[in-house]
């Protein structure tokens, strides 16, 4: 930041890796009344130190957090909205600064009306539309990708290993979906299950201990083997393009997919 | 586990062959029709589409795709399940599709429903079974995803009006994109029975919205829009004659999609064309790309193509093509061309020219910006200048051009070996900048950004 200036150091703040910690971290930036160019949020501890740099670390706080997300929800158009919120699920520190700097962007009026989005000639922002469209990419891409299986009480689970933090989203795509279905929804990677019980709302639920075993259900090869029969027969020999397969559903996605592996087990 | 079911043929050797022989069908979006889930029944749909999986040939897998028979009581020349031919038959009971479709559903295999048919004894009784089939998966099975149907050419007009209202697209393939094509190879189809429910349709969904401005609830007649799909290379019509064609669709019969199939030769049939390299993918590819700059990019057939040179160009998309012929027009200043005039420059896309007419409102845009905006300079530097200067020093020739835009990669002249990767184009595609669909994969995908 050239901005600062050598009296003026760089603070960063550090924020624990959650929406809470980074908004309380923003609320914490603005109460310090200094430059924001001579500020940097950044998530989780930090990995190496630079000089004339200090460090702080900022413990989140729902009330200051819950101020930060009334202002933004008031003063933020619903897409930028949803862009912020979709750009703290990556899963990298930097989507601290990316939040905040659109957010100091935002609510300087500097762009005018209209989404803040399109002002990508902005570092900050252009990192936000990065790290949101990517999630979003992500959840598109689920919500296809996301595998069922019948479980011996009729439960249905699926297992998904997606990057960012995007399973509260995703669990709510299912459960406007499958309103008569109860459900899990694991994600394997946090240890965090999103429960759907038939006709009520969902929640989420971290799980501890070791990971759970479950049953099939007897019907369930029965119609993962029709499905596999299905994806076979559809295609045609004559255009088979296994390189246009694979950029269209990379691999990393396969490993829960019915269609792609060889039986249940999960 | 081991089912039997009617007429002893399990539902899997039943899902083989009438899946399989639906596959030639190039529809398979779930696009179009956004309806949120109703908090009871089963199903929603999303405006812009999921994909579910990919098959093999890279095709993607939304819709359970399948016939609800593969008897057939015509004798297309190209068709699989033409009478003559001695394949296996089968026909689904509408309740083996309800229930495929319902448990398939719930695991998450598919977005809903592509029903098509054979024509079982006549138009009629087919279209009834379609319908019988729809009514049932809605109303008994309270099924609230999205339903393709084929609507038969020479079905009673009231029995495709009903099925309409149960269905999210409808779709009438034209198959031979002329009357003379038609008649060659499929005796008993006539052009005018294809254009006439195609017509009922359109009128349906025109009637339907002014239903829907006066009643909200009134229910929705195919809210998707209607589809249709051409042979590409089974006839000897010319790019310029298809194109034409899929225009005038667009244009009369207000069609949502044409899609275009490369002929796959299933039949040993004199008929036929031999086809020595395999389906013409490459043509299906550039047909695709035409039809985008019809519906995206105010391009008109007849800009593209005309009488005199009837064909795509093998190495250029067909909007550098454009551009190559018409060097006059360029290069066109980013910072004040309005956005029609964008959107024709090569490298330059629907989202890219938007992000440049947002973006430039705020200050003079310089080439670093265009890249983030998405724009791909490699091939858009020919055509543009920012601030009255080009990217290097070009020349505007068209020799030079052309040398420069093919010359990056050998890849572009074998077009046609397996390396690349064809595949439908998106709306969302702009060198990796689209919001949602698919993740580009590197720069593997050739296509997309035109």
């Amino acid at each position: 930041m050239e901005t600062a200036g050598r009296e003026n150091n760089i603070l960063v703040l550090l924020c624990e890796d959650s929406a809470e910690g980074i908004f309380t971290g923003v609320y914490e930036a603005y109460a310090l009344r200094r430059p924001h160019a001579s500020i940097r949020l950044r998530a989780g501890a930090a990995e190496q130190f630079s000089l004339f740099t200090e460090y702080r670390e900022v413990r989140p706080d729902r009330e200051k957090a819950d101020k930060v997300i009334r202002t933004l929800k008031s003063r933020f158009c619903e897409e930028d909205y949803e862009a912020l919120w979709l750009a703290l699920t990556a899963p990298v520190p930097e989507k601290a600064q990316a939040v905040y700097g659109s957010v100091v962007w935002g609510l300087s009026g500097s762009g005018g009306t209209g989404s803040i989005l399109r002002h990508l000639t902005d570092p900050d922002v252009y990192s936000l539309m990065t790290l949101s469209r990517n999630a979003s990419g992500e959840l598109h891409h689920l919500k296809g990708f996301t595998r069922f299986s019948e479980l011996r009480n009729g439960l249905l689970l699926a297992v998904v290993e997606p990057r960012n933090a995007i399973l509260p989203m995703l669990a709510a795509h299912f459960a406007d979906r499958l309103p008569g279905e109860s459900f899990l929804l694991y994600d394997k990677g946090r240890k965090q299950y999103a429960a759907h019980p038939a006709g009520q709302d969902w929640f989420l639920v971290n799980e501890e201990g070791e990971e759970k075993r479950f049953l099939f259900s007897e019907e369930e090869s029965y119609y993962s083997e029709l499905f596999r029969q299905f994806c076979h027969s559809i295609s045609i020999e004559e255009r088979k393009n296994m390189v246009l397969q694979r950029n269209m559903l990379p691999l990393r996605f396969r490993t829960h997919m019915t269609e792609f592996t060889k039986s249940n087990e999960k | 586990m081991e089912r039997l079911e009617s007429g002893g043929m399990t539902l899997m050797e039943k899902l083989h062959i009438l899946s399989d022989a639906a596959k030639y069908d190039a529809a398979c979006t779930s696009s179009g029709v956004e309806r949120k889930g109703s908090g009871r029944d089963m199903g929603s749909c999303a405006a812009c589409g999921i994909c579910h999986s990919f098959s093999a040939d890279g095709r993607c897998i939304s819709l359970l795709k399948i016939l609800l028979t593969n008897e057939c009581v015509y004798d297309c020349r190209y068709c699989i399940n033409r009478r003559s031919n001695d394949v296996r038959r089968a026909t689904f009971t509408p309740e083996e599709v309800c229930d495929l479709t319902m448990q398939f559903y719930r695991r998450n295999y598919i977005e809903g429903l592509f029903l098509s048919s054979g024509i079982l004894q006549s138009p009629d009784y087919t279209m009834e079974l379609l319908y019988r089939t729809l009514y049932l998966l809605r109303e008994r099975y309270r099924f609230r995803g999205y339903i393709h149907v084929k609507a038969i050419p020479g079905a009673d007009a009231r029995l495709i009006q009903m099925t309409g209202y149960l269905a999210d697209r409808m779709s009438v393939n034209l198959e031979l994109p002329t009357a003379e094509g038609l008649r060659a190879l499929a005796p008993g189809k006539h052009r005018r029975n294809i254009l006439t429910p195609m017509r009922q349709i359109q009128n349906g969904i025109d009637a339907n919205r002014g239903e829907l401005a006066l009643y909200r609830n009134a229910p929705r007649f195919v809210s998707g829009g209607q589809s249709t799909q051409i042979i590409v290379g089974a006839t000897p019509e010319s790019d310029y004659q298809i194109l034409n064609v899929a225009e005038s669709l667009y244009e009369k019969f207000d069609l949502k999609r044409v899609f275009y199939s490369a002929f796959i030769k299933v039949n040993e049939d004199k008929a036929l064309p031999a086809l020595a390299g395999g389906p013409p993918l490459l043509r299906e590819h550039r047909l695709y790309q035409a039809d985008w700059l019809l519906r995206f990019y105010g391009f008109k057939a007849g800009e593209l193509l005309d009488e005199k040179r009837p064909f795509f160009n093998i190495l250029l998309d067909p909007k550098e093509d454009w551009a190559l012929r018409h060097l006059e027009v360029f290069p066109v200043e980013v910072n004040k061309a309005p956005y029609e005039q964008l959107l024709r420059v090569p490298g330059i896309g629907v989202r890219s020219a938007k992000r440049i007419v947002n973006a430039r409102r705020l200050g003079v845009l310089d080439f670093t910006t265009l890249k983030k905006l998405g724009v791909v300079l490699k091939r858009a530097l020919y055509f543009i200048t920012c601030g009255g200067r080009m990217m290097y020093k070009t020349k505007m020739e068209e020799d030079y051009i052309l040398r420069n835009l093919t010359a990056d990669t050998g890849k572009r002249a074998g077009i046609a070996t397996e390396e690349v990767s064809y595949r439908q184009l998106s709306l969302f595609d702009d060198n990796g900048l689209a919001a949602r669909p698919v993740a580009e994969d590197g720069g593997k995908a050739l296509l997309g950004e035109l």
